[in-house]
């Protein structure tokens, strides 16, 4: 490696880093504590754990729709979705079809009494520090920032490895000179600690950079799919509400078109997400992986038939299988230690990194680059 | 500036680049195999993430 091609990669490895560095503290940070959401919020009496009902059943979701019309007169259903993980279906009600977020009520109901039940808390610590993380309470442009800033991470990521060549040349895999200048020292963590870390950090910085772009793929993968499945319907009046047929046996009839999945989100007919026509039954799979997938499939609200089942496309299967990597919450508790651990890595090496650029002597880009080349030996040490 | 002459028989990429190369397939698979099951797939996970936490409290221990 020539010394210009070290110094462009230098250079680029400088730039990206300091740029982004005190997000991705503030991200590694954050993302700390929520690799343990569901334990902390648990020990802090945060969530709203449901009493276990042996041998009592679920009731069906026409039950629950008429219990849910009871408790708001004259409203429309919208929109059902199950929680993950307590027996909780949460029914949205609203006005019109078309009704804005104030006027709709979400209700969640527990599925064996029928009865409204607590709403998981968003507030609280940990919702704080989840919005932190996820878009610094700026929304989508936040969100979008922060994706920038994981993909410049994710460039300083790759030059760093670039430049590991030329630093390692002489020297063996792992070294840590511990006795040798606290600049040594700290090259040699941060050299160590990137390389070992470097499959896990890019997976988690690319699919956070890619879990950015939710939002806005998800409304253009919904409306765009809807609209091919639907198009036979087109110019047909709209079904009053009054017509629907049982959500239930749509729900039935798409779980018996799918074998192995679960409902995950139901859109009633007229509301966004569906047609005028049809129930939207978004079914997901049991896996860590089919678990991300969402297929709709588009249930004739009148006749209960189903009309078409779709599959996600490529970049929405990225999207959702981008979630899981990114959290870590899909193999256990070892699994969000080892996160932990990486994670506190990652740290390190932003902190170390920050530290050799706050910390570098007075002297030329030709100085930094022969201790690249030189893997630190041939750097001037003043005593420390 | 003054030119840096470096000794021949320092490593080629290969050498350089083996262990990590190793560090990186290990946590690869562990990170994809975790997510078909949730059984010994999450066995492999364990091991294949534990690879590089592993090798970081090596390099640790041994240093000098």
């Amino acid at each position: 490696m020539t010394n210009g091609t070290i110094k462009a990669w230098y250079l680029v490895h400088k730039w990206t880093s300091l740029i982004c560095t005190a997000f991705l503290l503030m991200l590694c940070l954050t993302g700390l504590p929520l690799i343990f959401h569901e334990e902390i919020d648990k020990a802090l009496g945060e969530s709203k754990v449901l009493p276990a009902m042996p041998g009592v059943p679920n009731h069906d979701l026409d039950q629950m729709l008429a219990a849910a019309k009871r408790l708001y007169p004259g409203e429309r259903p919208l929109f059902l979705s199950f929680d993950d993980d307590r027996p909780v279906v949460n029914i949205t009600t609203g006005p019109t079809a078309r009704a804005t977020r104030k006027e709709m009520h979400i209700t969640p109901m527990d599925l064996r009494t029928a009865k409204p039940v607590g709403e998981i808390d968003e507030g609280g610590v940990m919702g704080f520090i989840l919005r932190l993380h996820v878009d610094m309470f700026l929304s989508l442009p936040g969100e979008l920032f922060l994706g920038f800033m994981g993909f410049l991470f994710c460039v300083a990521t790759v030059s760093g490895v670039v430049l590991y060549a030329p630093f390692m040349r002489k020297l063996d895999f792992g070294t840590m000179r511990w006795s040798k200048s606290r600049r040594v020292r700290w090259l040699d963590m941060h050299n160590m600690l990137g390389i070992v870390t470097l499959a896990w950090v890019m997976v988690v910085g690319l699919t956070g950079v890619i879990n950015t772009l939710s939002d806005p793929l998800v409304n253009v993968w919904r409306s765009d799919q809807l609209a091919k499945l639907t198009a036979p319907y087109q110019g047909l009046p709209p079904v009053p509400v009054a017509r629907f047929g049982s959500v239930q046996a749509a729900v039935d009839t798409a779980k018996a078109a799918a074998p192995g999945t679960t409902p995950q989100f139901i859109a009633f007919p007229g509301v966004r997400f569906t047609s005028e026509h049809h129930f939207a039954v978004w079914l997901r799979g049991a896996t860590p992986a089919t678990k991300q997938i969402h297929t709709p499939a588009l249930i004739d609200a009148q006749t209960g038939k189903l009309t078409a089942m779709a599959h996600m496309p490529w970049y929405m299967l990225a999207l959702r299988l981008s979630q899981p990597l990114h959290f870590g919450d899909y193999g256990a508790m070892p699994l969000k230690i080892l996160w932990a651990l990486l994670d506190i890595g990652a740290i390190v090496i932003l902190g170390s990194g920050l530290y050799l650029w706050i910390g570098r002597r007075a002297g030329s880009i030709e100085a930094r680059i022969r201790e690249v080349r030189s893997g630190a030996a041939l750097a001037p040490v003043a005593a420390e | 500036m003054k030119q840096v002459r470096l000794k021949p028989g320092h490593k080629t990429a290969l050498a350089i680049f083996a262990v990590p190369m190793l560090l990186a397939l290990l946590s690869t698979i562990g990170l994809i195999v975790g997510l078909l099951g949730d059984g010994w797939e999450d066995v492999l996970a364990w091991i294949g993430l534990a690879a590089p936490v592993a090798a970081a409290f090596w390099a640790w221990q041994r240093r000098r």
